[in-house]
């Protein structure tokens, strides 16, 4: 049975171990280089295994780089979008679930279209917007235009409607108000997905990158995304070494997040993407 | 009228589809009155009219004398048992029983004595501290009970709460449940498809059809004296056997047998070319010789306590009949004789009982 299956299968785990491999070769890279110096960098581009490793590029982030007020910014700006996030996805996904009114179809439609706009489309009139408010070069200028999101409200209403009925009817006979509802029954019979979304919206705006770059400026301020190009365009030498160094301690957080709460994220997703 | 509930022309319709249609309706103080029906009735959304989950189309709905069209659920004071018992998977099961007492602000003491003394009633001390999905579904439906019970509240309200129970189980639960509303006397309306249930339970039953009601009354009336054909057909298993007969004269003609009728009989189908006749398979009286309606044995079941034979007539039409001695010789009868007082007659055509 088992050799017959390989049979069958191997052309599948071929293309799956290729498409690992194209997926994880810049992560090893970026892994190895950080402990290469600059010469190893250029002489044996494509070895994987620095000999000898080196720690130099470590050790100069963090005596040279003010590392720690980097990931400060990029905490504050992402804890800051998260909680909103989840709070207007929340908020908005029981009142569609559990309020009649009018237009209610659509606005929820038009709350749908919001995810067929391209982000380029939108950065114009946001810059603008942010421009007006005086939030250019400022944390809040990055949060403002995330505070609410069409994605999240979406996964949150597909996971409410699928409280059974009953349980809420039979909380307003009890005489439960909406905020009794919402804060006794929905979230929490909710909240395995809650947390999925929040770890997303946390990872999402961890990674941001194209937006911050617009509205931040002054060195003091940036997110770490933005922080690693400052060794790659410096004058005249990139120093690879280093900025691998910044980008793979960048990239901790949120993967160590992500491996902690997998199991969560794969059940929401599984549960709740499309199920009606 | 102080805890009645009274239905006045109440219609409900979806759109088009008119699903409840000018049910009038009252049910007493401390009554249990049991709404039965097929699937598709109406029975669970009159129910859930009450409960004020659904609107009311036309007409009014009383609770205690007053027009509670409009009222929302939460103001109703109204308990209920859903079918699914609707507990909380995320809380304890005192949490569960003392939810809406909890919401309600009520002191705690007061909370702690009802719902101790509920839990009591029910068998479920030693439970409180287990998550719902830890008991087993006899004791789901108690916490639901329970649940219901806390709140004291004059009118109660079950849908289905014993069809996710199995046959021994429901047994039980069915005796438990007349012994708790004995208990506080709330009003209490009771919505199933199971016969059994409504014939044991209720004070009162309302079999439904189609949206109307067919019949309300007490069980031993609805099983002696169903309204009309659909009432007959829906209680009782076998269910009463209803045959064409030829009137003529002063006699009826079942199958090819000619059986006079007694005066009462007589005059109510008087004028008649044709009725149906009624009667309940254990009311027939199984006889190897000379019977009053002949028919030949078609296939004999014995269910240790019940024997049921059914038989063709000369018609064609098959009927059934019940004998729960274990003595006689089923398999050779030649047909049934019977009593003249079990007989219902109904019309032709309407299907109406002829008594009234």
């Amino acid at each position: 049975m088992k050799t017959e299956r390989w049979k069958d299968e191997w052309v599948w785990h071929v293309l799956l171990l290729i498409a690992i491999f194209v997926m994880l070769w810049p992560i090893v890279f970026m892994i190895s280089t950080s402990f290469k110096d600059l010469d190893q960098v250029f002489e044996s581009t494509l070895n994987p295994l620095p000999f000898p490793p080196t720690f130099s590029n470590y050790t100069n982030v963090l005596r040279e780089f003010p590392l720690f007020t980097y990931i400060w910014n990029t905490f504050f700006i992402a804890a800051c979008v998260t909680i909103s996030k989840v709070i207007t996805s929340v908020m908005a996904a029981f009142s569609f679930v559990y309020y009649d009114f009018k237009y209610k179809e659509t606005i929820f439609n038009a709350m749908l279209l919001t995810f067929f706009i391209p982000v380029t489309v939108l950065i114009m009139p946001n810059y603008l917007f942010m421009s007006k408010l005086g939030l250019l070069d400022t944390p809040y200028g990055v949060m403002l235009p995330a505070f609410a999101d069409g994605m999240g409200i979406y996964l949150m209403r597909q996971t409410m409607r699928g409280i059974p009925k009953a349980l809420l009817e039979t909380s307003v006979l009890d005489g439960a108000k909406p905020h009794h509802i919402l804060t006794k029954v929905v979230i929490p019979l909710i909240k395995p997905a809650i947390f999925a979304n929040a770890i997303l919206f946390f990872i999402n705006s961890w990674n941001e990158y194209f937006w911050p770059l617009l509205i931040l400026q002054s060195n003091e301020n940036l997110t770490l995304p933005l922080a690693l190009q400052l060794f790659i365009s410096a004058e005249g030498g990139s120093e690879w070494g280093v900025a691998m160094a910044v980008a793979t301690l960048t990239s901790l957080p949120p993967l160590v997040l992500y491996i902690f709460c997998q199991k969560f994220i794969i059940n929401t997703f599984m549960n709740s993407g499309v199920k009606g | 009228m102080e805890n009645s509930i009274v239905f006045s022309h109440v219609d409900k319709a979806y759109g088009s589809n008119l699903v409840v249609e000018d049910l009038n309706l009252e049910i007493k103080k401390g009554e249990r009155l049991i709404l039965l029906g097929p699937s598709g009735c109406g029975k669970t959304t009159t129910l859930r009219m009450i409960a004020g989950f659904e609107e009311i189309t036309r007409g009014e709905l009383y609770m205690d004398g007053k027009v509670v069209n409009d009222l929302a659920p939460g103001e109703r004071n109204i308990a209920m048992v859903f079918q699914s018992y609707a507990l909380f998977p995320h809380l304890s099961v005192w949490d569960n029983i003392t939810f809406g007492l909890q919401i309600q602000k009520l002191p705690q003491e007061e909370i702690i004595k009802r719902t101790n003394q509920a839990l009591e009633i029910l068998h479920l001390q030693g439970y409180e501290n287990k998550k719902t999905y830890e008991l087993s579904g006899g004791q789901k439906q108690r916490v639901a009970l329970c649940r219901a019970l806390v709140k004291q509240s004059p009118y109660f309200l079950l849908d289905e709460p014993l069809s996710n129970l199995d046959a021994k189980l429901r047994q039980k639960a069915r005796t438990e449940l007349v012994k708790i509303h004995e208990l506080f006397k709330p009003t209490m309306i009771y919505v199933t498809h199971d016969q059994i249930e409504a014939m044991t339970v209720a004070t009162r039953i309302a079999v439904m059809n189609g949206g109307k009601i067919q019949q309300i009354d007490t069980p031993h009336n609805i099983y002696n004296h169903p309204a009309n054909t659909f009432v007959a057909n829906f209680i009782g298993s076998p269910a009463m056997n209803i045959v064409k007969a030829k009137v003529v004269g002063n006699k009826l003609i079942i199958g090819d047998s000619c059986v006079e009728m007694p005066v009462d009989k007589a005059a109510m189908v008087a004028g008649r070319g044709e009725v149906q006749f009624g009667l309940r398979p254990e009311s027939s009286i199984p006889k190897k010789e000379n019977p009053m309606v002949k028919g030949s044995v078609e296939f004999l079941e014995n269910t240790g306590n019940l024997q049921t034979v059914s038989l063709t007539l000369p018609s064609g039409e098959l009927y059934y009949i019940q004998d729960s001695n274990q003595d006689t010789d089923m398999e050779n009868i030649a047909g049934f004789d019977f009593d003249w007082k079990k007989v219902c007659l109904f019309d032709a055509e309407t299907g109406m009982n002829l008594e009234e």
